[in-house]
């Protein structure tokens, strides 16, 4: 069962970064229930054309997170997230996406004001009409 | 005496040397894989893979140094390494040892006490493979697939596979990455992959152990490789790029491109410099090797080309 997971080229974040995030995310929002069993490890490292490490990395720390449980022999499968547990991940999710177009902005030297016009802009872009 | 104890390396080699009455062949080759990791030996052709594999065999003596596999040595354990691993030669020959895949399994099934009949059957309906059809007759692809068949039938703890999808179509190819994929599920299995393909490495590699002319360039661990490589676009306005961390090329044709191996270093400098990043990119595993490889080819020319 492939994963919607991809690693980009372009991101200049370590892939084992980028997957964990995107797993994580998964499974904040609910597209991969409770229950759900994930791929093996070297099947999803073939799909992602990563090594082994890296992602037994990624599910060793999502467990420790709480948010994967492996259980031997049968395999690696999505945790319960609790409601509470669920809200805090979900604005460091969108904390971290901010931290990462703020740092951008900073190395492109764009300015605060510039930036700050750019967040409200899109709100209000995305208001009517969202599908989520 | 017979250990299998956890701390024992799959396979060990140290200073390994081959030569050929004074002609250098290879080495020293000086790494240890550890069980559960599969490594990709890259190299361009004539590099001494082949000859590094026969010599893993005890098909070819070494000159100098040592290999150990799980701490048995060639002198002492010879049966018992032979019984454990499963090897692919670079040339499959079936037809010098069997008339078609049905007599060689029988043979191999009287010698090796786990031979699986089970997974035999599994993998040669699989592939496709007509059991009872002359080696002599089968295309190259097909004997590819049967040596790799009868390799895994006797469930190895470890797979020596030189070039195993030589021959083989896409489909064909695809299907070895997923039973080798399938094989590295059981604990403690390693697996020492020669391949031309970087899709391969790409998908099955945990370490690349990467050879040019007879030589031991490097043993990497394939991630660190593609996390610590990057093109790196910047403002054309900035002195002695050459100077950054990590920086192995810079090219100029509008904004500046370097490539460096110390990704993460060079963001920290460009920030505390305030010298903006315009993108950046991962190189290519073929780049990569390519870049690796400069210092030690004789005409050193230092660019890339697109």
């Amino acid at each position: 069962m492939p994963l919607p997971v991809t690693v980009s080229n372009e991101s200049g974040k370590p892939m084992y970064q980028q997957i964990k995030e995107q797993i994580r995310e998964l499974i904040v929002s609910g597209t991969l229930q409770e229950g759900t069993l994930l791929p093996s490890i070297r099947e999803l490292s073939a799909d992602l054309s990563c090594s082994s490490i890296t992602i037994r990395r990624v599910y060793q720390d999502l467990e420790n997170e709480k948010l994967l449980v492996t259980r031997q022999g049968t395999g690696t499968f999505v945790a319960s997230v609790d409601e509470g547990d669920r809200s805090r991940y979900r604005s460091t999710a969108v904390a971290e996406a901010f931290k990462t177009a703020v740092e951008l902005g900073r190395r492109m030297q764009c300015a605060e004001d510039e930036m700050r016009k750019m967040v409200e802009d899109l709100l209000l872009a995305t208001r009517k009409g969202e599908t989520k | 005496m017979n250990t299998t104890s956890m701390n024992n390396h799959a396979i060990s080699l140290s200073n390994l040397t081959v030569s050929h009455g004074t002609s250098f062949i290879l080495g020293p080759i000086n790494c240890v894989l550890e069980p559960g990791t599969v490594t990709a030996l890259v190299g361009p052709n004539g590099s001494g893979k082949s000859t590094l594999f026969r010599t893993m065999m005890n098909y070819h003596f070494p000159d100098g140094g040592e290999i150990n596999y799980w701490g048995l040595n060639y002198s002492n354990d010879a049966v018992e390494i032979k019984s454990r691993l499963g090897y692919v030669p670079e040339l499959s020959e079936l037809d010098q040892h069997g008339k078609h895949l049905r007599d060689l399994s029988s043979f191999m099934s009287h010698w090796y006490p786990t031979w699986d009949t089970h997974k035999y059957n599994y993998l040669a309906e699989h592939f496709e493979l007509e059991e009872t059809m002359p080696f002599k007759q089968m295309s190259k692809g097909s004997q590819r697939k049967a040596s790799l068949i009868l390799a895994m039938s006797h469930n190895p703890e470890l797979l020596l596979l030189d070039e195993p999808s030589s021959g083989l179509d896409p489909f064909a190819t695809r299907k070895m990455i997923e039973e080798i994929t399938h094989y590295m599920e059981e604990p403690d299995r390693t697996v020492l992959i020669a391949t031309h393909s970087m899709d391969e490495v790409r998908r099955l590699a945990d370490f690349v152990l990467f050879m040019y002319n007879g030589k031991q360039i490097g043993y990497y661990e394939k991630d660190a490789l593609i996390d610590d490589w990057r093109s790196v676009w910047v403002q054309n306005d900035v002195e002695a790029p050459y100077s950054w961390p990590g920086v192995l090329h810079v090219e100029n044709g509008g904004p500046i491109r370097v490539i460096t191996n110390k990704y993460r270093e060079l963001l920290e400098y460009l920030d505390a410099n305030r010298i903006a990043v315009i993108k950046t990119e991962t190189l290519e595993l073929e780049e990569i090797l390519l870049q690796l490889l400069i210092p030690y080819k004789e005409a050193g020319k230092k660019s890339i080309r697109r």
